[in-house]
């Protein structure tokens, strides 16, 4: 039953990659107002950021002459005491180097940057910008604009693949031995169908400027990958021996307009996609005879659900009902958030761009605190979830969903977040604000 | 201060900054929330784009460091109180570490000796997220500008 609800708090790959900020699991658990938070959260998300843990090919991960070695170090010692505060740490391997997935030849200053797929990339409308004012005064702006408007390399999906024996492989193999015994989850995959490129097959006209956009004559891919990543993991943790809990596949529920870069998840009553992510990916691992596990619960992710007050969950929870084997909750397959939150924006769309500040943040709180206590009962959109995520406990100000100002100041949120305790809700939590 | 080097300075410069914040001996905060980017903190943000801009990871081109810095400043001017007050903040305790009179290599190489342990790796931290901001919502969520590694 939901009234189970776990909660988790996500710090971002901040910690790794740049340890000493506010994400830093070591600086985290040092702020006066974290005991507070800790209280009623009771899992912890880490993101172990590939690229920044093992910067050169040639060079193992644990190799004293690894550049990587003071970030590896400052992960080691947020792991070590976040287990060693009582937290269930969910780890996640993130991001692919550059010399693993084929663009290490690339100048991410260049303009080949900027023309290698640019449509599994960026919207159509950056490029194009771009493309037709090169020469001209306004294109040193709009040749920014599509950069930073472009998936980075490092989320390109590798020609290696994912099977055992591939580099991904051999870096979760690591993962799992170095931290395998503090860990309780390891997440396979951040938002496959938002973040990876590319999702699909190149459309039919893939040599004209804005035909490479097209979808017309194109295939979804993206979850053929993914589906070997999950196949991949469980053998790995099997192998392993280590008592270790596997989550998957953490999907984005984005539905922008956008389907070369974005692939919805599955039809919702709120949005309708022709090759919906979930159910490709149900269809792929059926087809090489993997539908999960007792080791397995479903994640995703549901930002939209806790802002505007809907019901995906339900949608997706229908999918995968009799075609995945992971585990169940209150009738159905179990799911796990790993990734949620209000963001300001939205509560700016939804009560009023011109709202003052405090207000939004008042608001905020007051969504927010509504959203977790939907989870907290065995129906609607609470059933069958058993962990809620909350997006940042500090602000990333470029995604702006967290507890806490982006230089740690409180936010009303904060206490709202922190006054649902876990598990069955005491009666004063369930009235009114 | 014979035999060390300006990086060195800066080092310890950054250090006894973050004594100053901690201690409440930082400049007044009555106009860190002010909508206008001071002259004198546009020209530390102009340095820390420079400075991100050198490394050949981040893509940043040094050709749009004033384009970015500008886009920078008027979106400043726009952000809730709390995020000028923590860029400013930041653009200060760079300032007094006097990242603006170092030439791009050497306020690159300070970044990276920062995010070292025992250095400040606080401050490292918090500039390469301020060089981050794109003040617009990324749904991509990416990570920003990373340095590549000593």
């Amino acid at each position: 039953m939901s009234i189970h609800l776990r909660k988790c708090l996500d710090i971002t790959p901040n910690g790794v990659i740049r340890p000493g900020s506010l994400q830093d699991y070591r600086v985290l658990r040092a702020q006066p107002w974290w005991p507070a938070l800790r209280a009623t959260s009771s899992h912890l998300r880490l993101w172990a950021d590939w690229p920044t843990l093992q910067p050169d090919a040639g060079v193992a991960i644990d190799d004293p002459a690894s550049r990587g070695r003071p970030n590896l170090l400052a992960f080691d010692e947020q792991i070590r005491l976040a287990a060693a505060d009582g937290l269930r740490v969910i780890l996640m391997p993130y991001r692919y180097p550059r010399w693993a997935n084929g663009t290490a030849a690339i100048d991410p200053a260049s303009d080949e940057n900027l023309l290698f797929e640019p449509e599994n990339r960026v919207r159509s409308q950056l490029f194009l910008d771009w493309w037709t004012r090169r020469g001209t005064p306004e294109a040193a702006a709009t040749r920014e604009a599509l950069r930073r408007g472009m998936k980075a390399l490092e989320y390109r999906l590798p020609p290696t693949g994912h099977a055992p024996g591939s580099p991904w492989a051999r870096y979760v193999e690591f993962l799992l031995r170095r931290w395998g015994r503090a860990i309780d989850y390891l997440e396979v995959v951040n938002e496959p169908n938002l973040q990876l490129w590319p999702q699909r097959s190149p459309s039919d006209r893939p040599d004209d400027p804005e035909g490479r956009f097209d979808v017309t004559g194109s295939r979804l891919t993206v979850h053929v990958a993914i589906a070997q990543m999950m196949a991949t993991a469980d053998v790995l943790v099997r192998r392993s021996g280590r008592d270790v809990r596997l989550l998957g596949p953490s999907h984005s529920d984005a539905d922008s307009p956008r389907p070369r870069q974005v692939t919805v998840h599955t039809t919702t009553p709120y949005s309708e996609v022709q090759e919906p992510f979930v159910e490709s990916l149900l269809d792929e691992l059926e087809r090489i005879g993997f539908l999960g596990n007792a080791r397995w619960t479903w994640a995703f992710h549901d930002y939209n659900d806790m802002e505007l007050d809907q019901l995906r969950v339900r949608s997706l929870r229908a999918r995968l009902e009799g075609r995945w084997r992971g585990t169940r909750r209150d009738g159905g397959p179990e799911l796990y958030c790993t990734e949620g939150g209000v963001r300001l924006s939205r509560i700016r769309a939804r009560y009023g761009a011109a709202l003052p500040y405090d207000e939004v943040l008042r608001r905020q709180a007051e969504v927010l605190r509504a959203a977790v206590l939907r989870h907290h009962t065995a129906a609607g959109a609470g059933s069958g979830v058993g962990l809620m995520t909350q997006y940042t406990v500090t602000a990333d100000p470029n995604y702006d969903c967290a507890l806490r100002e982006v230089g740690g100041e409180p936010r009303p949120a904060f206490d709202a977040w922190a006054a649902i305790p876990e598990g069955r809700l005491p009666r004063p939590v369930l009235g009114p604000a | 201060m014979p035999g060390l080097t300006r990086r060195a300075l800066l080092v310890r410069g950054a250090g006894a900054c973050v004594l100053l914040v901690t201690s409440g001996g930082a400049p007044a905060r009555a106009t860190v929330a002010a909508p206008e980017l001071s002259p004198e903190r546009r020209a530390v943000l102009g340095a820390l784009l420079t400075a991100v801009a050198v490394d050949p990871a981040t893509g940043l081109a040094v050709s749009v460091v004033e384009l970015t810095a500008d886009d920078f400043e008027r979106a400043y001017a726009a952000a809730p109180p709390p995020l000028r007050e923590h860029a400013g903040e930041v653009l200060d305790r760079l300032g007094a570490a006097a990242f603006t009179v170092l030439s791009a290599a050497e306020a690159h190489a300070a970044l990276r000796d920062w995010s070292l342990p025992g250095a400040d790796p606080g401050l490292a931290a918090a500039a390469l997220d301020l060089a981050s901001l794109t003040f617009e919502e990324d749904e991509l969520r990416q990570v920003g500008y990373v340095l590549d590694p000593a």
